[in-house]
């Protein structure tokens, strides 16, 4: 039945088209305004196909409030139809990164900042400065610095909607049974804590690495500032003079490697993922996770209300020697809407719209109440008494400073390199110094 | 007799056209252009330059594609020996006397190769799960504490891990093909030399194998080709890790062009494959040639 609407609609607007243009080849140009204004007429209720492509899927932190703002926009829109594509974050970021390549890219699709720089210099994505200058109202009412990782060459690139953060979720619980008091402060201190707990016969840290990026994320990106400080990090993406064999970076790798020896991490760390991560911390069998914002939704959801009490939440603690600062978390907004560069200007009008009514308040809102932190400021929203984790995360990330990610930035050829090490420095197979060689070459490899 | 099947030019090359065109575009042509992007240094953008043979002498000095190629070969011998050498086995027992409901038995062990690569990835993922899977799970029952392990994650034994769902699944595939050339040799011979007084291993190693040799050599280059171009299952299992212990050529040849953005080096590592395989068989050939001159 939908479909036969839809071709109706099809073919009555494809009918309208050619009379349209009938009229308008025939006649003179006494004829030219009443066409024109026909023309503006249909512009609201011609049918517009619109492709998207998001990471969206059932069950994340953010997908209800999307598909609820959908729902609006749709409605908003009857004439619009909307292909969408949704897969998940690993698939996206080589579903994407694929099909720029072929030149096949969808109208609007969710872009990593990582591969923002690529993009531009290959004319893929459109500039969004204009459509940001024109709704300067909309904008004001984003986060500080959400744009930061889309911005390249003074222009814009994508319209960032999430905020992640990451840190260590700990069960007190657990802690106190092996007799720790209180959560680590130094790394020295936790691998001695680790010990505490494995003597306990517990799993120190649940980690679920098979999908290879959350070793690099959850865990390099915070404890690679915690040794090198911002300067390093700075120097290093700018080209300016920083290397991965510089000790600072090696002593982070040989932290992760230290700590993987003293036994902290379950034994099949590389072969399980998030999921079954979060079920073994969730059943109390691990003492603590190191993950992202994301799991917080999954904690309230999944947790005995009982139990949500015993889990905190703490920064990774310092490194002897380091050079960062302390009680710094990873933030920031991986990944945001993307434009086609090729859109045909017909276009343009409808996804500024589809922009704006999906980032905005009321989507900020509706995270906020599912315990999800979007780029948007919220302003009103209520948080149900049972996200107990999404209460202490708010509390936790309040004037907290955000250090950047190293997949939301550096190259995907480093990443891959970093990925697939860390799994080796996890199960003690590769040295830290071998490692750090390795992205060393790469990193010159890639910047000559 | 055969006159009857003597079409015109015309219908022959009719009848041809199809197939030779869907070849040639879905394999003849991608290998070319797959050639053309191996001489460039591209990243999936507009910019390509033009590095000659500068891939292939990159390709020669890689030692992860090396290794990988390493594990591929390991891959072949678990293969040829698991797949093959049970399938041979098998086939032996399905056509002697002492087994019965042999086309249930046939079904059940066809059944696996139906399967896709992902299902059996898994099917297989869960099997070797560490707390709740099925693998340390019996052995748990049986009293083999000492054998549980974390099989996807011990990266001394990550080959083996991977070659038993492979082998699992495909012993099937040969054994229907080693069935047919079994059941076609003249059931006469095999009476004579039962009459003779040879027993069941001597008919097997002596009359049978020899007699089946040609399809024996097919199914060896099959499970070659097959083993150098299995990409799927390990992709879903391991992902090549922990680290790159379980990479493969294959995948190695994807994470290059799709995960690094090195389209022309990925491209480069694909022609790599292609030549490697096709010694490979070339020398699968050549060795069961020569025993044939020998003889």
């Amino acid at each position: 039945m939908k479909k036969r609407l839809t071709a109706f609609a099809m073919a009555s607007a494809m009918a309208f088209g050619c009379v349209a243009c009938g009229g308008n080849s025939t006649s003179g140009s006494s004829a030219a305004a009443p066409a024109e204004s026909t023309a503006d007429a249909t512009a609201a209720s011609e049918p517009i196909t619109l492709t998207l492509m998001d990471q969206f899927v059932e069950g994340e932190g953010m997908t209800d409030a999307f598909r609820a703002r959908m729902e609006v926009f749709k409605a908003e829109h009857p004439n619009v139809t909307i292909e969408e594509e949704t897969l998940n974050t690993a698939d996206m970021g080589t579903k994407v990164q694929t099909l720029a390549a072929a030149d096949e890219l969808p109208d609007v699709f969710q872009m990593k900042g990582q591969m923002a720089k690529s993009f531009v210099e290959n004319g893929y994505v459109m500039d969004l400065t204009d459509i940001l200058g024109e709704n300067a109202d909309w904008v004001s009412g984003f986060r500080d610095g959400v744009f930061s990782n889309f911005e390249i060459n003074g222009g814009t690139y994508a319209v960032p909607y999430q905020v992640t953060n990451t840190f260590v979720y700990y069960n007190a619980d657990l802690f106190e049974q092996a007799g720790v008091t209180e959560f680590p402060a130094t790394w020295s201190g936790l691998i001695e804590a680790c010990q505490k707990l494995r003597d306990a016969g517990m799993t120190p840290i649940e980690l679920g690495d098979a999908p290879l990026w959350p070793a690099e994320s959850v865990i390099m990106s915070t404890l690679g500032n915690r040794c090198t400080g911002d300067e390093w990090y700075k120097n290093l993406r700018n080209n300016a003079g920083s290397k991965f064999t510089d000790p600072e970076f090696v002593l982070s790798l040989q932290s992760l490697y230290d700590l993987a020896a003293a036994g902290a991490f379950n034994s099949d760390v590389n072969s399980i993922d998030g999921d079954a991560q979060r079920t073994a911390f969730m059943n109390g069998q691990a003492a603590m996770m190191f993950d992202g914002s994301w799991a917080i939704a999954a904690l309230d959801a999944n947790m005995e209300a009982g139990m949500k009490d015993s889990i905190k939440l703490a920064p990774m603690p310092t490194v002897d020697g380091g050079k960062g600062d302390e009680g710094v978390i990873t933030g920031g907004s991986g990944w945001g809407f993307a434009v086609n560069a090729k859109l045909d200007d017909a276009k343009r009008a409808v996804v500024v719209d589809f922009l704006t009514t999906i980032v905005g308040a009321d989507f900020a809102a509706q995270c906020a109440s599912s315990g999800v932190v979007s780029a948007y400021n919220a302003s009103e929203y209520t948080l149900d008494e049972s996200k107990v984790m999404a209460a202490q995360y708010f509390e936790f990330i309040e004037g907290r400073r955000f250090i950047p990610v190293y997949d939301h930035q550096l190259s995907s050829g480093l990443m891959d390199v970093m990925q697939s090490g860390l799994q080796e420095i996890l199960n003690n197979t590769k040295t830290a110094d071998t490692l750090a060689q390795e992205l060393q070459d790469q990193y010159e490899m890639e910047n000559g | 007799m055969y006159n009857k099947i003597n079409p015109q030019k015309s219908t022959l090359l009719g009848l041809l056209t199809p197939g030779v065109v869907l070849f040639a575009v879905c394999c003849i042509v991608p290998l070319g252009v797959a050639f053309y992007f191996s001489l460039f240094n591209w990243d999936g953008g507009i910019h390509k330059t033009f590095i000659g043979l500068g891939n292939y002498t990159e390709l020669l000095r890689d030692t992860n594609f090396w290794l990988a190629f390493k594990n591929n070969l390991l891959f072949v011998l678990y293969s040829v020996i698991g797949q093959v050498g049970i399938a041979f086995v098998m086939s032996m027992l399905l056509t002697s006397r002492a087994v019965h409901f042999k086309n249930f038995h046939r079904t059940v062990i066809f059944f696996p190769v139906v399967l896709s690569s992902i299902v059996v990835a898994y099917l297989w993922q869960i099997i070797y799960n560490k707390d709740y899977g099925l693998l340390n799970k019996t052995l748990e029952l049986l009293g083999l504490q000492g054998w549980i392990k974390p099989w996807l994650d011990d990266t001394g034994i990550i080959i083996q891990s991977l070659a038993a769902p492979k082998i699992w699944q495909w012993i099937g595939y040969y054994m229907v093909i080693l069935l047919g050339a079994i059941q076609s040799i003249d059931i006469s011979v095999l009476e004579c030399a039962e009459l003779d007084g040879a027993s069941s291993w001597r008919r097997a190693c002596f009359i049978v194998l020899p007699m089946i040799k040609n399809t024996m050599v097919v199914t060896i280059i099959l499970c070659i080709s097959g083993n150098m171009k299995t990409f799927d299952q390990i992709y879903a299992m391991t992902g090549g890790g922990p680290g790159t212990s379980s990479m493969v050529v294959a995948l190695y040849a994807y994470k290059m062009s799709f995960v690094r953005q090195r389209y022309g080096y990925g491209s480069a590592c694909a022609i790599g494959i292609l030549v490697l395989s096709l010694l490979l068989v070339a020398l699968s050939k050549l060795a069961s040639g020569r025993k044939k001159n020998d003889e």
